[in-house]
This record gives structure tokens, C-alpha cells and sequence, in this order.
């Protein structure tokens, strides 16, 4: 009996520091609340490297109710392109598609291509739904095949 | 005259009958769990399959589980990636075959971390195989991309070996332990030299 009870004993510490070791892992898109209210106007890039250097979409004075880099992606969309977006059991919300670029899975011409974000020139580090934006800040969105 | 004796070490189960509950386990597993990448019950699956098998059944039961669960969710053949992933496995199942002398314990506590330290081993030798295949198929072949491939991977590999300790402990060292037993009568089995004097 005491085997048995050693034996518990040590699934439950193991499994107790790996589950606190995943919380703590996937903990990191929840470290609070993040106040994405504010109303801001901001500018809207979309650039898509697959149709060459110079290929843009420019929203200026964009308004978003919500605060973030996709807040002002989602707001600019509006009669004007799609977009689509997953949820990363690690990276939290990512892009898959703008304006149909991102949906095509079988088209070889885009195989590694991905949509990722900058802010003022700023690589985004976080999920874009979590990245806060101020009044003229310009949100650029990429699709490019570079890491 | 002293006998030399052996503690008979019987399987509950027929090989068969352990081949397709390991193989349910990792199929059905991995097919529940297939919204979470890095938490799957595929590599205790082959970890108890090379433990408790043949080598050669456990390298069946390898690849049944991980190329049947891709055809029905349909990865297979989505990307040159299964090459490593499936090599990957195959390899988990190789060592431990031939490790298993060194693996295997008796029910205590010390296998159950002897178990959980292998479920870390094993996911992240996989997870390094596997990302370098990434590096090989996706990535111009530089040193610096091999890095950034390893450095993009870490959150990945992090998930994957805290969620191998669970896997390992919860499912691994349970079903070990079920689907093995001790000759617990305490009869000894002469050795066969003495039965032949």
C-alpha cells in the first residue's frame, strides 16, 4: 500500500510541474485584461510581396472601436477586402487571409507565403488582437514568404 | 546445490491483443486531440508498443497509428514533413527497443519518474528531428536559419515535453504496469542446467 501511495505521489508531482509548466507557457496571452476600447484612427497598410515590391492598399484615417492591430485590420475591411484568422494553441489569433490572399492551400506560388504585421515599422510581437494601437500609428500588413 | 532461478515476467495480454489497444490508443488519441499538435498520446503509444513488443510489431504499430490517424484527418501526403515525422517515430521506437533493458522498472515510484524523464527524452528527439526537416524543406540551408528554426521552435518544443511527462505518467506507466505482471507466487523456475543434471 505505501508503494501505491508513493507511486500517486509521484504522478501527481510530476503532472502538477508539468501542468503548471504549460499554464505558465500559454499563461503568457493572458496576463491581464488588455483595455482595447479606446476609439482610435489610424492608418492601414497592406502590402503583398507575392505581387511585387510595390504592390499596396492604403487605408488613411482608419476608425476602429477596438484598439488593435487587427481591430483596425477588421474595421478597414469593411466593403473592402475579406479577412480570416485562427487561433494558434501557442500564438493566440493569426491571420490566414486578407483580400483572398492566404486561402489558396494548393497554390504552389504561395506555398510559405504568411501574413504578418508591423506597427510604426514595429515587427508585431504578439498576437494582433492583443497589440494595442494609438491615433495615426500605421499598421502594416505583409504577406511574404521571409522569416 | 544451490538452483539458479528465474522470476517468470508474464504478459497479461497476447501481442495482438497489445498491438491493437496501443494502437486504439494512439490513433483514437491523436484523432481527440488533433486541435492541440503538441499533446498527443501517439509517442506513448510507440513508447509502450516497443516496450511491451517485437521490434518489427512495434514498428507496425508505429506506422498504422500515425499514417491510418493522418488518412482520416487528412494530412497524409500534404507535406514532405511526414518524412521526418514518421522517420521520427520510427526512431522513438528504435531506441527504445533497444534501451528497454534500461527503461523497464517494477511498480514504484522511481519508474514513474524514470518514465516521465523518457517521455521528455523521446519528445524532444523527436521535436529535433523534426524541426530539422522544417529546415530542410522550408528554409534557405544556412546555419543562421538552422538556428532561427530551433529558436522559432522552442515554445513548440516546450509544450511538447511537458505534455510528454503527462502522457508518459498517466497513460505510459499505467498501462505498463497493467499490461505486464510479476509471477507474484514466488515460484522459481529451476535454471536449465540443473534441470538437465
Amino acid at each position: 500500500m505505501s508503494e501505491t501511495r508513493n507511486v500517486i505521489i509521484a504522478i501527481l508531482v510530476v503532472n502538477l510541474l508539468a501542468f503548471g509548466g504549460i499554464i505558465y507557457e500559454t499563461g503568457y496571452f493572458e496576463e491581464g485584461d488588455i483595455d482595447t476600447s479606446t476609439i482610435v484612427t489610424a492608418n492601414i497598410i497592406l502590402k503583398y510581396k507575392n505581387l511585387g515590391e510595390n504592390h499596396t492598399k492604403m487605408f488613411n484615417d482608419t476608425t476602429t472601436s477596438e484598439a488593435t492591430a487587427y481591430g483596425l485590420l477588421i474595421a478597414s475591411s469593411e466593403n473592402s477586402y475579406s479577412v480570416t484568422s485562427s487561433t494558434h494553441s501557442v500564438y493566440g489569433l493569426y491571420i490566414t487571409s486578407i483580400d483572398g490572399w492566404g486561402d489558396c492551400s494548393n497554390c504552389e506560388s504561395e506555398e510559405g507565403y504568411f501574413w504578418t504585421y508591423s506597427v510604426n515599422d514595429e515587427s508585431g510581437d504578439v498576437a494582433a488582437n492583443r497589440k494595442v494601437i494609438n491615433d495615426n500609428d500605421v499598421v502594416e500588413w505583409l504577406y511574404t514568404d521571409e522569416y | 546445490m544451490s538452483l539458479d532461478t528465474v522470476t517468470v515476467t508474464n504478459k497479461r495480454l497476447s501481442n495482438l491483443s497489445t498491438a491493437i489497444i496501443l494502437f486504439a490508443i494512439g490513433f483514437g488519441g491523436r484523432v481527440i486531440l488533433h486541435d492541440y499538435p503538441n499533446f498527443e498520446t501517439v509517442m506513448v503509444s510507440v513508447f509502450l508498443a516497443s516496450m511491451l513488443l517485437p521490434l518489427s510489431m512495434s514498428f507496425i504499430v508505429t506506422i498504422s497509428i500515425i499514417g491510418l490517424s493522418d488518412l482520416y484527418l487528412g494530412y497524409f501526403g500534404t507535406s514532405k514533413i511526414i518524412l521526418f515525422t514518421y522517420s521520427g517515430f520510427l526512431l522513438v521506437s528504435l531506441i527504445t527497443s533497444k534501451f528497454k533493458k534500461h527503461i523497464k522498472g517494477n511498480y514504484n515510484s522511481n519508474t514513474v519518474y524514470k518514465f516521465s524523464a523518457t517521455g521528455i527524452i523521446f519528445a524532444g528527439i523527436f521535436d529535433v528531428w523534426t524541426n530539422f526537416g522544417v529546415f530542410l524543406l522550408s528554409y534557405e540551408t544556412t546555419f543562421e536559419n538552422l538556428i532561427l528554426v530551433y529558436i522559432l521552435g522552442i515554445p513548440f518544443m516546450i509544450y511538447h515535453l511537458l505534455s510528454s511527462i503527462m502522457t508518459f505518467s498517466l497513460i505510459g506507466f499505467p498501462l505498463y504496469y497493467l499490461f505486464t505482471t510479476n509471477n507474484k507466487n514466488g515460484y522459481n523456475i529451476p535454471a536449465k542446467k540443473e534441470i538437465e543434471s
